[in-house]
């Protein structure tokens, strides 16, 4: 243990972020979040003997994170149904012209996105990954990924666009 | 308006959440990966064990009951072979049983999640 200590930190190290944007995205609580966190890279040095590098190690971590990250939703009844389901709180009128409140705003709209599309959209924008890389984490056909990227990003526009219409009407 | 917002979604998909791991963290995983290799060690010692009590068990009894004369001298030993050994080799194989549905089944539907 000892001498592979430094090599599980170096791992963390290398590998933090992609866990953080996965189990960030689904979880709320930072509590939670710290604790799952713990989990995955628990896990994927328990079962780093069954890696036999048929593909990459982000993608073979990103699946544990995953699955984590989805099992925790499911157990405390997160938002898992179509994004037809959703209703989503939109709150105040948006600014287009402050650009930081205007990110912040999607932010909130993609925090109440379901969780099979918060992880998709963060797979594909935030950690680079292709479609293929996506259906290796997710299990899910390509044809779904596409669409869920295609559909979320839709809903978003129309929301920010009828909240930067309404602006423009006030104004 | 509309390249406007589709650039907005395209940054605001782009950022990166604002939590970060405590200052600890890599050594709390440290210390859960030693917690979880000496509790392994643990299970193998006893195992390990278990596994020597069952074969000298085994080894008794079929001696015991093959060749009676060779313990006949030691009254002693065969009323314990007639009534704790065979008992010991029962618990000793019921505990590797459990032991072993206990990694086939939770452990590894553990390592699925």
């Amino acid at each position: 243990m000892s001498g592979s200590e430094s090599a599980i930190r170096l791992l963390i190290d290398k590998y933090e972020r992609l866990v953080i944007h996965m189990i960030a995205r689904v979880v709320p609580d930072n509590m939670d979040r710290e604790e799952l966190c713990q989990d995955v890279f628990v896990k994927v040095v328990d079962k780093l003997g069954s890696f036999h590098f048929d593909s990459k190690l982000s993608t073979w971590i990103a699946t544990i994170a995953y699955r984590v990250a989805v099992n925790f939703a499911k157990k405390k009844k997160l938002e898992m149904v179509d994004l037809d389901g959703v209703a989503f709180k939109v709150g105040d009128t948006l600014d287009m012209t402050e650009r930081e409140d205007s990110k912040q705003f999607i932010l909130k709209l993609v925090d109440q996105l379901p969780v099979n599309y918060k992880t998709v959209l963060t797979l594909f924008y935030l950690d680079g990954f292709s479609y293929p890389e996506i259906v290796e984490v997710t299990g899910m056909p390509e044809g779904t990924v596409k669409n869920y990227i295609h559909r979320a990003r839709l809903k978003l526009k129309k929301i920010v666009e009828e909240q930067a219409g309404k602006e423009v009407a006030l104004l | 308006m509309t390249k406007q917002i589709e650039q907005l979604i395209d940054e605001a998909l782009k950022t990166e959440p604002s939590f970060k791991l405590g200052g600890n963290f890599k050594d709390r995983v440290v210390l859960v990966l030693r917690k979880k290799e000496k509790s392994n060690q643990r299970k193998l010692y006893f195992l390990m064990a278990l596994g020597m009590l069952v074969i000298f068990g085994f080894g008794y009894g079929t001696i015991s009951y093959f060749l009676p004369s060779l313990f006949e001298s030691f009254s002693g030993l065969k009323n314990m072979s007639d009534q704790i050994i065979p008992l010991a080799v029962l618990i000793g194989v019921m505990v590797i049983i459990i032991q072993y549905l206990d990694k086939k089944l939770i452990k590894n539907r553990m390592l699925q999640t």
